[in-house]
């Protein structure tokens, strides 16, 4: 599915207000590959939270193929992260109190899909963690704990991936395995992906990259 | 399907959750101890009246326990209006008399002068009172002061030892039993007291871990929960707690009430314990809901 952005600016209200994005306007074609990059404060978690439903512009659409999301009720949004988008976060940001393959299970089990765990044992074993399914995230490492943070942003097959700095809080090996995932997912299956980063092995990598500065794109 | 997930919190909170159960179990015991203490004073200072003759009794009110001494410091909001209401003041009694709120003496069709008995000991009914609250008890005037005949009052023929009988020749029993069936007990008070305090322990302990996890909660939210399935989380993990906590307290009482001569729990003390639990829920779940629905899901992730 295509994910747009037009002229998508947001104002944070404290003190003079911060202007994070200014009038944005982007097409991430179908089944595309995008690296959002930029100095630190630049907007790119901005740029996605507000792609992801996450909160609303201040100014501007977001588009996801035909639908208008940026203006979608709050029941409306959540079934549509549900659905339709698969987050991965800089923090990982697993469900503690779940083992891997329940944190993997608990979008399947939200949108009632039956199964679940086989599934979610299945998502496990593609990014290589099938032998730590009924481990808890703090007995996992850091690599290993993104990799079932990708699984789950897969579990209900997703239109849209966004990734918020998914190596952020990795070492060199395990952030390529990650990205090595998320480009073969993004090939495989033909989710459009939008990462945010600033890892240089991202940017190397063929594929779009867009630059943003201030709140605008370079 | 968000009941799994409650039930994971209920476990995981289960350890703060002990602590706050045994400090509330210590005060109810200490609570019991003391009352249970005031109790054989009072039969003491009954014991030490002279006997008066009467005819045999045709129907008794009895009260077990003794909490008068409680029920004179407990704070306004639940005993003190009942016992100064109930103190006899200037009209009271003088040594070796009792006094007794008017529903009483109406239910009993008791006259002032009536002889009644009291811990097997025998007394004029001396004066009668106005209770602003219904369920006021009759007081016992011995020597210097005077006592609520504190516990439950109970209609019947039985008493217990050391029981405080009020009789009336010729009164039916069954029309005091439908009378006096639900009468509450400072005890009750007490107890219903330390449960508020409890329930609102447990409303904080709750918010508390709102705050802790709202991070937690941005995570469900960005996979896709809607605010009121989080908020139907957070209410079913409370009420799991809730339940816990009136099992835990309902076997503790079970446990503690005969050591210190109390009534065991009863029904009626279930649901006191339903109400302010469901009270404390109804108040922990309605801020967090606001609050949840106050914030982006970017603000609850940072
Ligand atoms: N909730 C907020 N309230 C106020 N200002 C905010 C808020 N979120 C972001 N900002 C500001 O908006 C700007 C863009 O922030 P954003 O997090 O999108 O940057 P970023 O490109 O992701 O940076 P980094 O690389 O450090 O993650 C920054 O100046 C930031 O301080
Ligand atoms: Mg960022």
């Amino acid at each position: 599915m295509s994910l747009r952005a037009v002229d998508l600016t947001k104002i944070y209200l404290v003190g003079q207000g911060v202007k994070a994005l200014d009038q944005v306007s982007v097409d991430f074609p179908p089944g595309s590959f995008t690296v959002v990059t930029g100095p630190s404060g630049c907007g790119k978690s901005t740029l996605l939270s507000i792609l992801g439903g996450l909160e609303r512009p201040t100014y501007g659409e977001v588009w996801m193929g035909e639908r208008r999301v940026d203006r979608l009720g709050e029941g409306e949004l959540a079934r549509l992260r549900l659905g339709s988008i698969g987050f991965v976060f800089q923090a990982f940001h697993l469900l503690a109190d779940l083992t891997a393959a329940e944190n993997v299970a608990m979008p399947l089990r939200l949108a009632r899909r039956p199964a679940a765990r086989e599934r979610a044992l299945e998502l496990l074993e593609q990014v290589g963690l099938g032998q730590r399914a009924d481990h808890y995230p703090h007995q996992l490492s850091g690599g290993e704990q993104q990799r079932v943070a990708v699984a789950r942003a897969l579990a209900n097959r997703p239109a849209v991936v966004l990734a918020d700095e998914p190596t952020g809080n990795l070492d060199s090996r395990s952030g390529t395995d990650v990205i090595a995932l998320l480009r073969r997912f993004n090939r495989e299956q033909g989710q459009t992906t939008v990462v945010a980063s600033h890892d240089p092995v991202l940017l190397a990598e063929p594929g779009r990259v867009l630059r943003l500065r201030d709140g605008r794109v370079e | 399907m968000i009941l799994p997930y409650a039930l994971r919190g209920v476990r995981k909170h289960a350890g703060v959750f002990a602590l706050l159960a045994g400090t509330v179990a210590v005060s109810v015991a200490l609570a019991a101890l003391l009352l249970g203490a005031v109790s054989s004073a009072t039969a003491a200072f009954v014991a030490r009246v002279p006997p008066v003759p009467l005819p045999a009794p045709a129907v008794a009110f009895y009260a077990t326990g003794g909490a008068g001494y409680a029920a004179q410091r407990m704070p306004t909001s639940l005993g003190q209006q009942l016992v100064v209401a109930g103190l006899p003041g200037t009209a009271g009694p003088g040594p070796g008399q009792v006094s007794a709120p008017t529903w009483l003496v109406q239910a009993a069709n008791l006259r002032v002068g009536d002889p009644v008995v009291v811990g097997g000991r025998a007394f004029r009914l001396a004066a009668t009172y106005t209770a602003s609250w219904d369920h006021a008890l009759p007081v016992l005037s011995v020597g210097r002061g005077s006592l609520p005949l504190a516990g439950k009052l109970y209609a019947g023929v039985d008493p217990p030892p050391g029981a405080a009988w009020v009789l009336r020749p010729g009164t039916g029993t069954a029309a005091a039993r439908a009378d006096l069936g639900s009468v509450y007990s400072p005890v009750d008070l007490v107890v219903a007291g330390v449960a508020v305090l409890g329930g609102l322990g447990v409303a904080d302990t709750f918010l508390l871990s709102l705050l802790r996890r709202r991070r937690q909660l941005g995570i469900a939210r960005a996979l896709g929960w809607e605010t009121g399935q989080v908020a139907a989380w957070l209410l079913l993990e409370a009420a799991g707690m809730a339940a816990l906590g009136i099992v835990v307290g309902a076997l503790l009482a079970e446990a503690v009430a005969p050591a210190a001569g109390l009534p065991r729990p009863g029904p009626a003390d279930l649901l006191v314990a339903l109400l302010v639990v469901s009270a404390a829920l109804a108040l922990a779940a309605r801020r967090p809901a606001a609050w949840l629905r106050a914030r982006t899901v970017s603000d609850l992730l940072r």
